[in-house]
């Protein structure tokens, strides 16, 4: 199980995926064997998500890493980049931030659990007063103390995405849209896996290669 | 998520295999989504596959797939496929397989003769292999049958238990499931059998079914880090 704590400030990626006519849970699956067996053991990985909407089309990723020099150097490595290729190529990608620029609303620390259901909207474009304006609406609501949202905006501000493990209520809901606009994307996810950061004694190399197929 | 279902039944009589993957616990996680995603992405779309699931105890060390074929010429065809062959060479790198071939005699719950795998089944399970001389293999299943309706009686932690039975080598193999709260296993013992396999307290990860119409395979190509061994069914 991966928790992502509000003290942390690393360098966080949002992925959404269209992956039809693929099952979603399907990419976010083979994403978590990647990342379990390679990924997680490259230096500067903190911690990834994987989640499939319900409706079983979008695929939903949120990775952890150091900082932007960890992620710039991994991505020079062949093999980091063998699965997203694959992955690139069945699927159509609907959105795509790193930034640092992430918070926990509510609590101290917001958790992924297999099988654990999390709301996800997509504020964009924005404003940087309304992203402003909605960052302080979403501390401010009442849903937030007991669930937790995690809030990810890109690093200009131009959009963001929650991540919530409840649905607003609708004044909440409404106040949000009267700042941000209606999201741009919103849907029902189910989280397939999360991976945390491996312990030292925990790295090995990878134990495989992937390549696309010809045909 | 996913189809996340099976269904085990003694009429359904698919061509059932009973796999029980040793490791280190540091590998168990990455073998364990490295099997389901596999078979999420590639080998569910062979012909005749039925449906896996899998289930992995709590130090990672072990995993258990229940896995069903039509029949047994549908799973020799497909593990002649790359789709299904090319991650075994990984597997086999960093664990050790015991590969074992049954029917369903029996399935013991507290409605009908079949359980269902799936989402509302999210329970732990015991598993264990019992061998004898193949003549006394009726004797044994008997036995487990009679042992098993009545620690269904008596156990309420038991939802359902499978009977199964590799009558050509004289081995039978219980699937012993129970509540999704944890629970204390509950073993079978026999004078009269050898128990070669135990495997305690698995929890069900999650079960591949065939695909409906939706849906469609990844096309790539894996490879082992390690030098490749040869492979048959």
């Amino acid at each position: 199980m991966l928790t992502v704590r509000g003290s942390e400030q690393f360098f966080a990626g949002v992925v959404l995926l269209d992956c039809a006519p693929l099952q979603a849970e399907c990419i976010s699956l083979f994403a978590a064997s990647s990342t379990e067996n390679r990924l997680k053991h490259f230096e500067g990985y903190r911690g990834a998500a994987f989640l499939a909407s319900v409706c079983g089309r979008f695929a939903l990723e949120f990775v952890l890493w150091e900082n932007a020099a960890a992620l710039a150097t991994v991505q020079r490595n062949p093999l980091f980049s063998e699965h997203i290729k694959i992955v690139e190529h069945h699927v159509k990608t609907h959105y795509v931030a790193f930034s640092t620029r992430h918070e926990i609303c509510g609590r101290s620390g917001i958790s992924f659990t297999r099988g654990e259901r999390f709301l996800c909207a997509l504020y964009t474009p924005c404003t940087p007063a309304s992203l402003a304006g909605a960052r302080e609406q979403i501390r401010s609501m009442a849903e937030v103390e007991t669930a937790g949202v995690l809030f990810h905006s890109t690093e200009n501000g131009a959009s963001f995405v929650l991540l919530s493990k409840g649905a607003f209520d609708a004044p909440a809901a409404a106040a949000l849209s009267a700042t941000c606009g209606e999201p741009a994307f919103k849907g029902a996810f189910m989280v397939v896996e999360s991976i945390p950061a491996p312990s030292d004694a925990e790295r090995f190399p990878p134990p495989y290669r992937l390549a696309l197929s010809a045909a | 998520m996913f189809e996340d279902f099976t269904r085990v039944s003694v009429e359904d009589s698919f061509h059932t295999l009973l796999i029980l993957i040793h490791t280190k616990p540091i590998h168990g996680r990455g073998l364990l989504l490295l099997n389901a995603s596999e078979t999420e992405s590639r080998i569910k779309y062979l012909d005749g596959f039925v449906g896996l699931s899998f289930f992995v105890n709590h130090s990672h060390d072990t995993i258990v797939e229940f896995v069903q074929w039509q029949t047994a010429v549908h799973l020799e065809a497909a593990f002649r496929r790359p789709q299904f062959n090319e991650h075994l060479p990984v597997v086999e790198s960093l664990a050790t397989a015991e590969v074992g071939f049954y029917a369903v005699e029996r399935v013991i719950t507290a409605k009908d003769d079949r359980m269902d795998m799936g989402p509302a089944f999210a329970g732990m399970a015991d598993f264990q292999v019992f061998t004898v001389p193949t003549d006394h293999i009726d004797a044994l299943i008997d036995r487990m049958v009679h042992w098993a309706e009545t620690a269904k009686a008596s156990a309420k932690s038991i939802q359902a238990v499978v009977v199964l039975a590799d009558r050509a080598h004289g081995k039978a193999a219980f699937f012993i499931h129970h509540d999704p709260a944890p629970s204390d296993s509950i073993w079978y013992a026999d004078p009269e059998a050898i128990e070669i396999d135990r495997a305690s307290q698995m929890t069900r990860y999650t079960s591949v079914s065939a695909p409906g119409s939706a849906g469609t395979s990844m096309r790539y190509v894996m490879s082992s880090s390690s030098p490749a061994n040869a492979h048959h069914p």
